[in-house]
């Protein structure tokens, strides 16, 4: 180890700063047993951190091991073990026993609930500590406990430090042992962990337990420190007294326990020799560091030097081989004329909503197989039930031949299955190198292993590279997650989907977010992979998936309609209707109304040159947008091009990375969305958002403001909504949901009617219904209307814009885009494009 | 056995409905703002000292002027100090109300010293009501007079009135109340202060039942969390319900088993939340799990 290596390493820092604390107290003839207090609070501080810093749990009552030891070790040493260094040791046994028993309930619940769990068992030991008297002591607690190995404070204090360092030593080796580093994947992403291949509960009762062994080892030094045990470490107050301390010197920083409790214990030393009421001082400083650095004391100091981050972990990573060996798929040896991955007759319903209905799927090696299908088609349902998130109603699972119905998400990770996830899930905190790591520890090496380095496991390092190296990462490894472009953090997800030895890789999404260059990188990537894989891929992209896939399958309200090879399924009437809506053929006749000429109208909305995303993704890139008073305009495309983003955008719930946005002359960009409301700009959202404790006319009244419809006339326009008015919103059928979403849209004095696909979900007799009302009001307010279905709205707006992966690929006359059913099926269907170019 | 039975019911049902009172206003802070504030104690020990200084200084009808000062201070501290809260961390909300619950209690020892004092109810509620073999001081009556009184108040008030349907509709999508011109930042103070209200009035009633001592916060606030637990997140009758299962217990293991007495609640709540998970009355609330 090089002097810079041992610079950096945190034990080191402890031991010089308890000696120098030491020194520095016996220098001034004060006693050293507030320095002892300040190790055992730091050891104390440190196991509640492990919770917290690294695994994510909040406990409020990490007092119930500190208190429950504290007094195990006085009863044994009044009682049977008249040795204090055993009484010691019982007394850790003792609390991974208690924390075994408590974590095993406790842990079933999540979030605040573990948080006052916890609480509730401290005050429970509490109680019994303060009231049972005969044993305890109650108020007075027990004195006079022998300490028979330390004659003197001193060789007591020696013996506390060396214990409590070598306990920081040991929480310092388990941050990087594969045990440790799992925790930290679980902070990170607990459901991501657990697709991996993690039983998480297991994961989390075990650091659970190890907490209550250093906890209860710190508990009973302090016992030994007064010679006696008293019951208000217990109370309810103190129990939070570790939590404190430790945000104070900050959760994500190994050595934060140590700077809080040393701050804790001499301000209170300090402070109470001033005055009783400490808190008075010490509050305010607790709270201004809450607000002002929630990263505490080292946090401060970090930002100081420019150099933020956490230190929970040393921020290295394995050297990088000379030479990374090339990635070897699990699947290589599978017979590719055998199906990986069947179905048989699966179903899925909820009450009386069914979303799959008798789907047969068989998926085979080394193939492209993707499913496509328009919203609502039952395609997450379908993927769910494959990954294990749902269980079916009916049918069953194949893999292998094995029926795989029933196991949970992580048996079926082990068994080879993998998935990515259409929404980003990685571990944001680790490093690009440790998030694959972690991964390919999962099948290879287990969660076990809690005193070597897991970046010492040559085997790990070597597939990890090869797994970096195969997406494109390997010069990016040491980067922080966090920090890389949406694009980088896509191939990143599935790197990791790849490292758990995958057989099917089941891709969801993955093209979701990313702009041009990066959908051509990652579909490559998805190209390569099928070639040693078996892949399912789901994904919005129709052109893409077309190019790339070798065989489509079309689900379509929960059935499937359609499966074979993209040429043909491209071809198939049902899909073709499926995409561009049942008109053609079927004797819907949409009204037919008039359109007005609205154009030469004044312009009310006017979008230039928008680009919004979320968390670094780009959805919207440079989208112009004008809306006139009294004009209808319909916004379609495909599934997932940013229709519902731009809505986001104008109702300001979503911030503008670029352009402009302005509604009768006044700049939107700085506005909250109650003030846009108020300008005039009323949102139908996207699933209707209405409140479901609220009956219907509560909900119209949250909304109304003078200058709106009155509710009279709001059913008058929805009849059906008069008898229902009474009627709790979460009891209402799908379109009387969208009825009272449009009406409250109305009630508000509004110029502008943003509607997001208001005849999603909705029976055909309904949609004319809501059609009608809608035809009612153009003119009378300007409307824009997101939709996927061009042939349902195009026939009631005056203009239409299509938008084609964030950018505008169409804007103009609605009539001339419903006669041209070619442009139609190129931007919103399911054309193969080199055909429309051969057509 | 039986007269002891019923009157300690009685106790039991006025502990009760004062537990409620402070525990719905915990519940819609938490509803609205997803803060777990433990500071709410202190709004209660507040509502108690100002309650004791403003009869003592002005007679006893200026008290009732002590719950609404607590709902300003409510709304002081939402404004300059919980605001910065939202969104982040919960861990950072936990912390910051902790402290302010210390830091309070601190203020009050300084202003008041540690030592309890002395709180009479006013002349004309003293002595007692008889009622064959039971026997309740009027004062306890009109405790349970005025809590009944105030949850069926605030009941109406959640349920008739336009504040009350935007807390409701708030507490399920507060960005959807946003989205319909409703400022959606002066409604948050607003809620904030009207929980410590109800917790100030809590103070202002127990103030001459318990003992009016800095450290009466940990009193309040303990059971409120466990009412709110038991009652499920969120729910009003749930809270209702849980309030007086938690009175009656405790008041029937303070004459049974006094020893256990301070546990007894605890134990209620484990059991409960081992069997339901979310509470009587809970629902799945994303956002606290």
């Amino acid at each position: 180890m090089n002097t810079r290596n041992l610079m950096m390493n945190p034990i080191l820092w402890i031991a010089v700063v308890f000696a120098a604390l030491t020194f520095a107290w016996l220098g001034q003839g004060a006693p050293v047993n507030l320095i002892t207090q300040i190790a055992i609070y730091t050891l104390y501080g440190a196991g509640v951190n492990l919770l917290v810093g690294y695994t994510g749990l909040v406990p409020f009552g990490a007092s119930v091991f500190f208190g429950c030891a504290s007094y195990i070790t006085a009863f044994l040493l009044l009682g049977p073990v008249r040795q204090d260094i055993m009484a010691l040791v019982l007394t850790i046994l003792f609390s991974l026993v208690l924390a075994a028993a408590l974590g095993a309930l406790i842990l079933r619940r999540r979030g605040l609930y573990f948080s006052l769990l916890t609480l509730a068992c401290s005050q429970i030991a509490f109680e019994v500590a303060y009231k049972w008297t005969a044993v305890t002591g109650g108020e007075n607690g027990l004195q006079g406990v022998p300490r028979t190995s330390f004659g003197t404070e001193m060789q007591f204090h020696i013996f506390a430090l060396v214990t409590v360092v070598a306990g920081m030593w040991f929480l310092w080796r388990l941050a990087h042992a594969p045990f440790g580093r799992v925790l930290q994947a679980v902070r990170d992403n607990e459901q991501r962990a657990s697709s991996l291949g993690y039983n998480t509960y297991l994961v989390k009762l075990g650091g659970f337990v190890i907490m209550a062994g250093i906890v209860g080892f710190a508990g009973g030094l302090l016992t030994l420190m007064l010679q006696g045990v008293y019951a208000n470490n217990l109370g309810w107050q103190r129990a939070g007294d570790s939590l404190l301390m430790t945000v104070l010197g900050g959760v994500h920083h190994f050595l934060g326990p140590l700077w809080g409790a040393i701050a804790f214990i001499i301000l209170e030393n300090r402070l109470s020799a001033i005055t009783e009421n400490w808190w008075l001082i010490f509050a305010p400083i607790i709270i201004a560091f809450a607000l002002l650095s929630p990263e505490g004391m080292q946090g401060l100091v970090q930002r100081a030097l420019k150099r933020e981050r956490w230190t929970l972990t040393r921020n290295t990573i394995p050297a990088r081989p000379a030479v990374i060996k090339p990635y070897e798929s699990a699947g290589q040896a599978m017979d590719p004329n055998k199906p990986i991955l069947e179905t048989r007759k699966l179903n899925k319903s909820f009450g009386s909503l069914v979303t799959a209905h008798d789907i047969d799927l068989s998926v085979r090696p080394f193939v492209l197989h993707s499913i496509i299908g328009p919203n609502g088609a039952g395609k997450t349902t379908f993927y769910n039930m494959l990954t294990g998130v749902l269980p079916p109603s009916a049918g069953q699972i194949l893999f292998e031949g094995k029926d795989i119905t029933r196991l949970p998400m992580y048996a079926r990770a082990r068994l080879g299955i993998s998935r990515s996830f259409q929404i980003l899930s990685i571990f944001p905190n680790l490093s690009v190198f440790e998030n694959v790591r972690v991964a390919v520890q999962a099948q290879r090496h287990g969660a076990l292993g809690f005193i070597t380095d897991a970046h010492d496991l040559e085997a790990l390092n070597e597939r990890t590279w090869s797994i970096l190296d195969a997406v494109g990462l390997a010069d990016r490894a040491a980067e922080p997650c966090m920090n890389l472009p949406h694009g980088a953090k896509r191939l990143l997800e599935i790197a990791v989907t790849l490292a758990i030895d995958s057989k099917l890789l089941l891709l969801d999404e993955p093209l979701a977010g990313l702009a041009e260059a990066d959908r051509h990188v990652v579909a490559e990537l998805i190209r390569s992979l099928s070639k040693k894989h078996a892949v399912l891929l789901i994904e919005h992209d129709i052109d893409r998936v077309l190019a790339i896939s070798e065989r489509i399958s079309v689900l379509h309200q929960g059935r499937m309609i359609a499966d074979g090879k993209p040429a043909e399924v491209a071809r198939n009437p049902e899909v073709i209707a499926a995409y561009l809506g049942a008109a053609k053929g079927a004797e819907k006749a949409p009204p037919a109304v008039e359109r007005a000429a609205h154009a030469a109208g004044k312009v009310l909305l006017e979008a230039k040159g928008i680009a919004v995303g979320y968390g670094g993704s780009t959805v919207l890139n440079g989208v112009d947008l004008v809306v006139h008073e009294g004009e209808a305009v319909a916004l379609l495309g495909r599934n997932g091009v940013g229709k519902t983003t731009t809505l986001r955008a104008l109702t300001g719930t979503l911030p503008l990375d670029a352009g402009t946005l302005s509604f009768e002359g006044a700049d939107l960009g700085a506005l909250k969305p109650y003030e846009i409301n108020r300008l005039g700009i009323a949102l139908v959202p996207e699933g209707r958002r209405l409140f479901p404790n609220l009956t219907v006319i509560e909900n119209l009244q949250i909304a109304a403001r003078p200058g709106g419809l009155s509710i009279e006339e709001c059913f008058a326009l929805f009849p059906r909504l008069r008898t229902r008015q009474k009627a709790q919103a979460e009891n209402l059928s799908g379109g009387e949901r969208q009825m009272v979403a449009i009406a409250r849209a109305l009630v508000v004095p509004s110029k502008l009617i943003l509607l997001d696909e208001p005849f999603e979900g909705l029976a055909p007799a309904v949609v004319e219904e809501v059609m009608a009302a809608l035809v009612k009001l153009r003119g009378k307010v300007a409307m824009v209307i997101v939709e996927h279905h061009a042939e349902t709205v195009l026939p009631i707006v005056d203009r239409a814009m299509v938008l084609v992966n964030g950018k505008v690929a169409f804007a103009g006359d609605a009539g001339m885009l419903e006669r041209d059913h070619a442009l139609q099926a190129k931007l919103l269907g399911v054309v193969q494009a080199d055909e429309t170019v051969a057509a | 056995m039986l007269d002891m039975i019923i009157s300690q019911a009685v106790n039991g049902l006025i502990l009760g409905f004062l537990y409620v009172l402070i525990a719905i206003g915990l519940s819609i802070i938490f509803g609205m703002l997803g803060i777990v504030n433990f500071a709410h104690g202190s709004f209660f020990a507040i509502g108690a000292y100002l309650a004791l200084v403003l009869a003592r200084d002005f007679g006893w009808p200026a008290a009732l002027l002590s719950p609404l000062i607590v709902g300003l201070i409510g709304m002081i501290v939402e404004k300059t100090l919980i605001r910065h809260l939202y969104g982040k961390e919960p861990l950072l909300g936990l912390i910051l109300t902790f402290a302010l619950a210390l830091l309070a209690e601190a203020l009050l020892r300084l202003i008041f010293g540690g030592a309890p004092i002395p709180f009479s109810p006013p002349r004309f509620l003293a002595g007692f009501i008889e009622y064959g073999p039971i026997l309740i001081t009027k004062y306890r009556m009109f405790v349970l007079a005025v809590t009944v009184l105030a949850l069926i108040s605030f009941w109406a008030f959640l349920r008739f009135t336009r504040f009350g349907r935007i807390i409701r509709a708030g507490s399920r999508d507060a960005e959807m109340v946003g989205l319909l011109g409703i400022n959606l930042p002066i409604v948050l103070s607003g809620v904030f202060g009207i929980g410590c209200l109800l917790a100030g009035l809590a103070g202002m009633l127990a103030g001459p039942l318990w003992t009016v001592i800095p450290s009466m916060a940990a009193g309040a606030i303990m059971p409120a969390f466990v009412i709110v637990t038991i009652g499920g997140l969120g729910s009003y009758s749930g809270a209702i319900i849980a309030g007086l299962l938690v009175g009656l217990t405790t008041a029937m293991s303070i004459q049974f088993f006094p020893a256990w007495s301070g546990a007894a609640m605890y134990v209620l709540m484990a059991v409960i939340l081992l069997i339901r998970p979310r509470g009587l009355f809970g629902e799945r609330w994303e956002r606290f799990e």
